[in-house]
């Protein structure tokens, strides 16, 4: 069965780029804008995998970890951020909020699913 | 003399309390130095005037906070008298050229997420062609939809099977031929003994009429014997019988003979016709069709390799496009960059624009505040410099 993602990136190409990417291998796909959108849909469905850009308008990356841990069904969720921000303090700020793991953009589709296919066995 | 004034005007306040005990404490230090206490007055002198250097310093920063939040709130429309008019030409060209790359970033951007929108959203489509024609390719080369077997592999079998069919009917064609040569010579065989056959039975027919004839001789000799001959006559009648029913035996055999002559000479026309056929023209359409074979077993070879060069065809398609979506993504890191870049030009833009020197100074130095306050990152939040492909670390 198909596993269920949920991308949340404020840039319209990254999200098209990272969805031809995810159908491509079979996954279901569903797009958030920003970190408010992410969490609408989060308390609508539940999602395998979270993938997340860290600066976006009105909720960012790290706000929405932060969020979706407190919810007791995605306290357990991987969720991954893909960002452009490449600092060591950033990273560790996303390990502290509860993150799974940091992708640095530009991302290598082939990379990106091997992220997947290792944390979600 | 402006504490002084502002101490009089606000003795009940904190800064008129500090003047007021400042002077107590000075009071009390000359107290003491009249008072011979030199050393006292002394110590209680440098406390005094340490409190009071520290205090000067801590209002001095107060001050300038003050004056930074009242700059920060006001937006001079015109630029105060004091300021050079060198200087505010200076300041308002500097403003506009800011003005003008702020317009240029933003429209640099903005084409530059329209192109990027629209190849990632050609890449993408792309990406789904490919795997598309994967499928359908895999189909073509499958024997059928459930099955993993290859088509050309498939093929091979049949041919390899027909050709040891055809081998197998060739073989036998091959050994009826001889059969049915075997077959001839006997036929030929039982054709030569027909004649003896047919001397013997007319032997048996000659036999038997001198027989007949013999017994006719007896019966009139035994007539004319009388009453002495009349067993005689007996035995005679019974050998013209023997003789008769011999002559009629003959005649069914030989009657049987010919019929069996005529069935061997048809057998043997028939014989003749499965014999004579030509086993080599047969070989031949063999050779003919195994050609045939092997040339679609041939060609679905040649596919199979077609097929696998397309395979890897489409693999280095998918890892080209792969290529491709990371290197477009340069869209959203440089617009990152360009949205940082513009907000800083924009801070600068609006701070020339107070024609105050030192508050231009202290806001410039303290940029990232500024930055802050606009709502924008306090940083630039895009570190890379080329499209390599980024750092991936799981916690």
């Amino acid at each position: 069965m198909s596993k269920n993602i949920l991308v949340v990136d404020d840039s319209v190409s990254i999200r098209q780029m990272v969805e031809a990417t995810l159908r491509a291998a079979q996954f279901n796909v569903t797009l958030a804008e920003d970190g408010q959108d992410a969490l609408e849909k989060c308390r609508r469905g539940q999602f395998d995998f979270v993938l997340t850009d860290q600066n976006m308008p009105r909720m960012d990356g790290l706000s929405l970890i932060k969020a979706l841990r407190g919810k007791a069904q995605f306290s357990k969720t991987p969720i991954v951020v893909l960002t452009t921000e490449s600092s060591d303090d950033m990273k560790q700020k996303g390990k502290a909020a509860g993150a799974t793991g940091w992708m640095v953009k530009p991302f290598s589709p082939d990379v990106l699913l091997n992220v997947l296919k290792r944390v979600l066995g | 003399m402006a504490e002084l004034v502002s101490s009089l005007k606000h003795p009940l306040s904190f800064r008129g309390g500090w003047f007021w005990l400042s002077f107590l404490v000075l009071f009390v230090s000359w107290g003491a130095a009249y008072t011979q206490q030199t050393a006292l007055s002394l110590t209680i002198l440098s406390v005094a005037v340490m409190a009071s250097v520290a205090r000067t310093a801590r209002d001095q920063q107060v001050l300038k906070a003050t004056e930074l939040s009242l700059a920060a709130e006001r937006k001079p429309t015109e630029p105060p008298t004091q300021v050079p008019e060198r200087m505010q030409r200076i300041n308002r060209s500097l403003s506009e050229l800011l003005t003008e790359c702020e317009v240029n970033i933003e429209r640099v951007k903005s084409t530059q997420d329209d192109a990027v929108e629209t190849l990632s959203c050609a890449f993408a489509s792309l990406r789904s062609l490919v795997e598309e024609q994967n499928t359908l390719t895999y189909a073509l080369l499958k024997s059928d939809a459930d099955s993993d077997e290859v088509y050309a592999v498939q093929l091979q079998q049949f041919v390899e099977e027909t050709d040891q069919t055809l081998m197998s009917f060739i073989d036998t064609s091959e050994q009826i031929s001889q059969s049915t040569q075997s077959l001839m010579t006997q036929v030929n065989t039982i054709c030569e003994a027909m004649p003896t056959v047919q001397k013997a039975l007319s032997d048996i027919d000659a036999i038997s009429s001198q027989t007949n004839l013999l017994a006719l001789n007896a019966a009139i000799e035994a007539a004319r014997a009388g009453e002495a001959g009349r067993g005689f006559a007996v035995v005679a009648d019974e050998v013209r019988k023997l003789s008769t029913r011999s002559t009629e035996f003959s005649g069914v055999i030989t009657q049987q003979m010919t019929m069996i002559g005529d069935l061997i000479v048809s057998l043997e026309k028939e014989a003749r016709f499965v014999a004579d056929m030509d086993v080599g023209n047969v070989i031949c359409k063999k050779d003919h069709i195994k050609e045939q074979l092997l040339s679609i077993a041939e060609k679905a070879r040649n596919d199979m390799s077609v097929t696998e060069k397309l395979e890897s065809l489409n693999g280095q398609f998918a890892a080209t496009i792969g290529d491709a979506i990371r290197g477009m993504q340069f869209g959203d890191i440089n617009g990152q960059n360009l949205t940082h870049t513009g907000g800083i030009i924009s801070m600068v833009r609006d701070q020339l624009e107070t024609y105050d020197m030192a508050h231009i100074e202290a806001q410039i130095e303290d940029y990232q505040g500024q930055l802050v306050v606009r709502g924008q990152l306090d940083h630039n939040p895009v570190s890379a410099s080329s499209m390599d492909a980024g750092d991936v670390e799981l916690f």
